[in-house]
């Protein structure tokens, strides 16, 4: 009858109390099942859908009002244990806190799991305040955690007055009881907490200190010595052996800072001092050091301790702390006689520092006090004699002359990896049993190397022709793959859009496979369709699957460039129909994408044989994939292999056997490539002369300049409630002629010209570099990084075009809008890494190398720095050009130039002494290009310059770069090291 | 599995004392499987204690750290693991990730003391211990004691200290499979400090996704991204910061690749002590997942065998399998890659100066380190479904077919190379271990 009682009292709403008083355990016990229905009932809620002016919305609304759940809500509390209650409430010890249950029902029926749900919950309903007065009252005992999530937030009060909200600084809160200061505010030392994130954002009307509220706290605490001020210095200085992280630290080494404590504290209490050099975060060094610089005059001072820990303080990422270091030790060495010689071999440790102003302070350290007979410390800095600076070596000239070995020549590398071309480490392996080929067309849409797409396409119209009734099932798992792969919207940052299209592409084999073999394909074809179907009765796909189980021919693709893989992959698709097992010519025969002479020709003249047309596009990459300068010694026996006479004379064209203008052009787009990748200026200008055409997008020249631009955007202006047009500068590259939409009309005198020439009117020649423009979106790139590198790989020889795009839209500004954007200059890096071997690439190429040394992303400038320094190694670069390249951009502050000097010391210089004479060439023409005013950090390029200069005697200045030095003369800032470049 | 835990109980807090001017480092130990009667491995004086101080707080930060977690689960601190015996102590851990495993070996002239009984143990490692293990300077005396040496130092019924935490499956997966990579590891370099300096200039700030390669350029060292197939590749470099306090301390540091660069070791070497770094091949690539050992463990090993090994064997001892069947009287000769097996087990490590392992019994069940391969136990789920139909065996080829989800995978295996039409294999070309069905096609091979 309880449970109609309980009902009756729901119902109208009356007050449960005191029936719930009454209650005996087993009572309790018995009414749980009834309640959980009933809760379950009264909570109910019923869904509403709205029409409103933005179309339907939808919500829901309790079905029984807040007072009847409210008296449920009492009932299972009373009765549930601990593992229903868990189950029906969200946070129980919201209500256990209330003062309606302390009131109410705490007070005769307390239960078990009262405490447990406290601690675990932490509801933000209890302060440290009201957990206190719970604690003092012996109703739980409050957990370490609760007490560090809330102790942060006892000193403000915060309360809610005519919708405002107050916030009132309450300091007294500490003192009210006493284990608050004796334990509790001590476990701030100990455990991770909030502490340094409170309250520096608030308005406290109390309160205009300013500063952190909490370190003032502490401060006030210690002067009114209600805290031990010794303690809570010791306490501090633990905290960085804690694990904290960066900013807790900090805030911590900020209280110490305030506390700002006496030498003689810094003195005694010099063990603490001592492990807080341990700490991981340059803050807590910097600020020990700090006092250590003071301290370290005193007699007092463990000055041996010092020096024990100095070596991983000189090796420290940040320079303040190497500083400070070198200073201490200096102060030691002044007061410790005894102590010199140890602290003379310390510094020594600092001269691996690549900062000269670094280098030079240990240098001087070493001169003060060093001995230049002592033999262990000029072994010491022997080590690192071809670490040093001129101006180093100058002031340990003294301890370098027993030396004279170790300063000699920086030592030439051992390992160069020369871009093997044709080499037998870099032949692909070629696949023919039918194992072999399941196996790599199983892998094919793993893009587990870039040139697989290109296999691809050559081996399964191979794998088509050994298919029978007996092994064609073993491709179904390729099949489902592929299948998953075209239907689905996951993204895989290890693959390419190319890599979708070649699962389209198998997924065509796959239907044809399925006529023709019905039966065996069976199991897979009923998978297929209820895959499909499924996707149909999908809410959200059923639109899109239609679109990717289309044929290769009618499939869509992401952009222009996409166009050029497309074809091959539709030509491929044609010969699996025709049973043909030709390799297509492009198919690359040495990684990543060169192909042998020999073996386009014999390809060439398989076509011939079988009468198979010559795809275009195909022809022009297999041309372009042909390695520049490697002639076969037989190739003009082989040429004559061919039949088609106009093929036969680009080959012999190619392969230097006869002259571009004994020749009749009569398919140009056939010869465009040789022509642009031998690309010789008179035979450029013939050709373009000769067919009335412009080669400029192909060749990758533009005309550029890096400047400060305005650029115009709208702002909504709230007083005035309009939009306004606001101006912002950025310092930009900009391609001019990029844009190939708009074309010149042509002018009457080009028109009248043409009447004479070979043709009326500008040709356009169709190519593959008609569809190399990728059309940025605002904020992405459309090439999907690891499509990049394939892209760069169609035309190795006259990368430039490809390469200006990327210049264009990604590299305007030397920062990166995106991800991708990086991944793309990072892959395309790698990328021309690998095909880098003449020094010849047009402007294109080189523009996107010298952005590449200059922008944000340090993985990509070093990755720059690596094919400077490879193809300086095999006198592939010219770094006139690119050293100008760098100048006109730095002119226009494309980027910080610290940067770039950064990048010199870390990454190009010394290399080798060769390279150093390239480096000098390299700055002598940046610097020529520079404006008229140095910008920052111009100093530390003249540094480096000069460091250069001296270190190859030879190597003489420009007279235009002397005329722009003369012009920076004037500042004073450069002018010392002018002074030393110009020997004035 | 989840619901899986592991208690860590230990007598009493490991700390630091000092006392009479000696500095007592008390190392707290449990074991789930106890093995002798002694609380105490090992009491005596260690002679590095700077550098040994430092190479323990890396261990631990190692420990603690994390490249691929969720902060709640650091919370989830796991404890390093000691091994004493044949007159050396060697302390090893896993980040949680369980991609870098950290040893510190103190080898027989790092320490001057008294092993009471050998054996494998978990150690507790606390916040306070470590801030004392930083205090510690060169000429301090420091008395290590792994377990205490009085009993009854705690009287019985004294509360010990306890601490759940999930089983920690990964580490116990990552602790095999890493000795199974440091047997495939060749010696490549030996740097000295100023060039181990150097190059640990060169790592990139931040967390680095791309792969970096260790080269040589004129007598210096650094690490570039640039592929080069001769180096050694290093993925998630940044995890090397980790032992960037150490470098400047060490005499040399010696590295070693595994064959197919699957994981790089990092010796750092100082007097009579050597820190012990393996990194996996990327940073969210734990050791855990890596299938190296799988291979061995397809086999079951005798029972009788594992009993008189462990009977056999001692702590740090090297292991010599001829000696072991000579005196046991098991012909161990049939089975091939026996120590592989073994160390598969949790039963052997791998010490990569002396090329060879040595027995340390992870202080874990046996069968829970059975337990743990997925890839293991798929391949037997394979088996016991009758899902696998060999189609073709002669001495060197078998071919097969497999029932995977909803298609009949093709596997072959010819000699040495074995493929398979399965995601996984297409993916990773058989560098991360055999497939489920390749491992369910040898098993029925061999089982047959």
């Amino acid at each position: 009858m309880l449970t109609q009682q309980i009902e009756a009292i729901v119902e109208r709403e009356e007050d449960i109390i005191p029936l719930l008083k009454s209650l005996t355990p087993t009572q309790k016990r018995e009414l749980v099942p009834f309640l959980k229905t009933l809760r379950t009932r009264i909570f109910e809620r019923y869904d509403i859908h709205e029409k409103t002016k933005w179309g339907v919305s939808y919500s829901s609304k309790p079905l029984h009002s807040q007072a009847k759940m409210d008296i449920v809500d009492k009932a299972c509390y009373v009765c549930f244990n601990k593992t229903d209650t868990k189950k029906a409430f969200f946070q129980v010890s919201k209500l256990s806190v209330s003062d309606d249950y302390l009131e109410n029902i705490i007070p005769w029926y307390k239960p078990k799991w009262f405490g447990d749900f406290i601690n675990d919950e932490m509801s933000w309903d209890l302060t440290y305040e009201k957990l206190m007065d719970l604690y003092q009252k012996d109703l739980f005992e409050p957990s370490q955690a609760l007490i560090l999530a809330r102790l942060p937030n006892a000193i403000v009060e915060s309360s809610w007055k005519n919708n405002v909200n107050k916030s009132i600084y309450k300091p007294e809160v500490l003192l009210k009881h006493k284990d608050t200061l004796e334990q509790h505010i001590w476990l701030l030392f100990e455990e991770v907490s909030g502490i340094n994130n409170y309250y520096n954002y608030l308005h406290l009307d109390n309160y205009k200190g300013g500063n952190d509220i909490w370190i003032d706290t502490f401060i006030n605490l210690t002067e009114t010595q209600k805290l031990d001020r010794n303690r809570v210095l010791i306490a501090t200085l633990h905290t960085s052996t804690k694990g904290f992280n960066k900013t807790l630290s900090g805030w911590f080494f900020d209280l110490l800072l305030k506390l700002n404590p006496s030498i003689d504290e810094v003195l005694s209490l010099q063990d603490a001092f001592f492990s807080a050099l341990n700490s991981p975060h340059s803050k807590v060094v910097n600020t020990v050091l700090k006092y250590f610089k003071v301290a370290a005059s005193q007699k007092k001072f463990k000055h041996t301790v010092f020096i024990e820990n100095a070596s991983i303080l000189l090796n420290s990422e940040t320079k303040s702390v190497v500083t400070s270091t070198l200073m201490i030790l200096d102060k030691i060495a002044k007061i410790h006689k005894s102590s010199q010689n140890e602290v003379c071999k310390k510094a020594a440790e600092g001269l691996i520092n690549v900062d000269e102003k670094i280098q030079v302070r240990a240098a001087k350290l070493i001169e003060k006090y060093g001995k230049p007979k002592d033999d262990e410390l000029t072994n010491d800095i022997g080590m690192y004699a071809d670490n040093l600076f001129h101006n180093s070596k100058e002031i340990l000239k003294d301890f370098l002359i027993s030396k004279t070995e170790h300063e000699a020549e920086i030592e030439e590398p051992e390992i160069i990896e020369p871009t093997d071309v044709l080499d037998e480490s870099n032949a692909i392996e070629s696949y023919k049993t039918l194992d072999e080929l399941i196996f790599f067309v199983s892998q094919a849409i793993d893009n587990n190397e870039v040139y697989h797409i290109d296999l691809l396409l050559n081996y399964v119209p191979k794998l088509n022709v050994l298919l029978d009734q007996s092994n064609v099932a073993k491709l179904e798992p390729i099949f489902k793959r592929s299948l998953d792969l075209a239907l689905s919207y996951d993204w895989n940052s290890q693959i390419g859009n190319l890599e979708h299209e070649a699962a389209y592409y198998i997924n065509d084999f796959a239907e044809i496979l399925m006529k023709r073999f019905p039966v065996e394909l069976a199991s897979f074809k009923k998978k297929k369709q209820s895959k499909i179907q499924k996707l149909k009765e999908d809410k959200f796909y059923s639109k899109h699957h239609k679109e990717n189980l289309k044929v290769i021919e009618q499939q869509s693709i992401p952009d222009y460039i996409y166009q050029i893989h497309h074809a091959l992959f539709i030509q491929s698709k044609s010969f699996i129909q025709k049973n043909s097992t030709l390799d297509l010519l492009s198919k690359p025969t040495h990684a990543p994408c060169w192909i042998h002479p020999t073996t386009l020709i014999n390809r060439i003249v398989a076509f011939e044989k079988q009468n198979e047309t010559i795809m275009l596009y195909d022809f022009q990459i297999a041309i372009s994939r042909l390695p520049f300068n490697f002639i076969p010694k037989e190739i003009a026996d082989q040429i004559e292999l061919i039949s088609d006479f106009e093929l036969k004379q680009i080959f012999k064209y190619h392969f230097n056997l006869t002259e571009l203008k004994d020749v009749k052009l009569k398919q140009p787009e056939l010869w465009i490539q040789s022509v642009l990748i031998k690309n010789k200026t008179n035979e450029l200008d013939y050709f373009q002369n000769k067919l009335s055409t412009n080669l400029k997008k192909e060749i990758g020249t533009y005309t550029w300049d890096c400047k400060l631009r305005d650029h115009f955007y709208l702002e909504y202006d709230y007083p005035s409630k309009k939009q306004i047009k606001k101006k912002i500068v950025k310092k930009e590259l900009k391609l001019h002629d990029f844009d190939t939409k708009k074309k010149d009309s042509d002018s009457l005198i080009d028109n009248l010209k043409g009447i004479f020439k070979f043709n009326k009117n500008t040709v356009k020649i169709k190519s593959i570099y008609s569809f190399m423009y990728f059309k940025k979106q605002k904020y992405y790139t459309t090439i999907q990084p690891h499509d990049d590198i394939k892209f760069l790989y169609l035309s190795p020889n006259n990368p430039s075009m490809l390469l200006s795009q990327v210049v264009h839209y990604n590299l305007k500004e030397s920062t990166f809008w995106d991800e991708s954007s990086k991944k793309n200059m990072i892959n395309l890096l790698k990328g021309l890494y690998n095909i880098w071997n003449r020094p010849d690439y047009s402007e294109g190429a080189y523009l996107f190398l010298a952005t590449g040394l200059l922008c944000s992303d340090k993985i990509s400038r070093e990755l720059a720095a690596e094919i400077w320094i490879k193809a300086n190694y095999e006198g592939t670069l010219d770094n006139n050009f690119l050293g100008s390249f760098i100048g006109r951009l730095e002119a226009g502050e494309y980027a910080p130039l610290k940067r770039f000097t950064d990048l010199l010391t870390s990454n190009l210089f010394n290399i080798s002494k060769t390279h150093n004479a390239f480096l000098f060439q390299l700055l002598n023409a940046a610097i020529k290009e520079m404006g008229d005013t140095p910008i920052r950090g111009s100093k530390k390029l003249l540094e480096i310059f000069l460091e250069l200069k001296r270190s190859s005697n030879v190597s003489d200045i420009d007279k235009l770069t002397k005329d722009k030095l003369n012009k920076w003369h004037t500042v004073n800032s450069v002018k010392p090291v002018i002074k030393k470049l110009l020997d004035i | 599995m989840a619901s899986e835990t592991l208690s860590y109980k230990y007598n009493s807090q490991s700390s630091i004392t000092s006392s009479k001017g000696k500095e007592n480092l008390l190392l707290s130990k449990f074991n789930e499987v106890e093995k002798g009667n002694s609380p105490c491995f090992f009491w005596g004086k260690l002679n590095n204690p700077y550098e040994l101080s430092r190479c323990l707080i890396t261990l631990s930060n190692t420990v603690q750290s994390s490249f691929n977690l969720s902060p709640f689960q650091l919370a989830l601190l796991k404890d390093p693991i000691v091994t004493a015996g044949n007159n050396q102590i060697r302390f090893e851990g896993f980040s949680h990730c369980a991609g870098v495993y950290a040893r510190v070996d103190v080898l027989e002239n790092g320490q001057d003391g008294e092993f009471i009984e050998n054996g494998t143990t978990n150690v507790d490692f606390n916040t306070p211990l470590i801030s004392e293990l930083g205090k510690i300077k060169k000429n301090d005396d420091l008395i290590l004691s792994v377990g205490e040496k009085e009993v009854g130092f705690h009287k019985e019924g004294d509360s010990f200290i306890e601490r759940k935490v999930p089983l920690p499956s990964k580490w116990i997966k990552g602790l095999t499979t890493v000795q199974h990579y440091f047997s495939e590891s060749d010696y490549a370099q030996t740097l000295n400090r100023i060039q181990a300096l150097q190059l640990f200039k060169t790592i990139p700030s931040g967390k680095v996704k791309t792969d970096y390669f260790l080269i040589k350029r004129g007598n210096k060292y650094l690490f570039s991204p640039l592929k080069s197939n001769t180096a050694v590749c290093i993925g998630g470099i940044h995890r090397l910061k980790l032992l960037q306090p150490l470098i400047p301390l060490i005499n040399e540091m010696k590295i070693y690749p595994q064959k197919d660069m699957q994981s790089v070791t990092f010796i750092l070497c100082f007097n009579d002590l050597n820190f012990v770094f393996s990194i996996s091949r990327d940073f969210w690539r734990g050791f855990s997942g890596e299938g190296a050992a799988l291979e061995s463990l397809i086999e079951d090993l005798p029972e009788n065998l594992i009993k008189a090994f462990d009977n056999y064997s001692y702590t740090n001892q090297t292991f010599n399998p001829t000696l072991m069947s000579l005196e046991e009287g098991i012909d161990v000769s049939k089975i091939d890659k026996l120590a592989t097996k073994l160390s598969a087990m949790g039963l052997l490590g791998f010490d990569l100066e002396n090329n060879g392992f040595f027995y340390r019994r992870l202080p874990f069940k046996l069968d829970r380190i059975m337990a743990l391969n997925p890839r293991l136990k798929g391949a037997e789920k394979l088996l016991l479904e009758n899902k696998v139909v060999i189609t073709l065996k002669n001495d060197n080829d078998i071919e097969a077919k497999v029932e995977g989800s909803g298609v009949q995978h093709y596997v072959i295996i010819k000699g040495d190379t074995q493929k398979c039409t399965c995601t996984w294999f297409s993916k990773n070309q058989g560098e991360r271990g055999d497939c489920k069905h390749i491992l369910a096609v040898k098993k029925k091979a061999k089982d047959n």
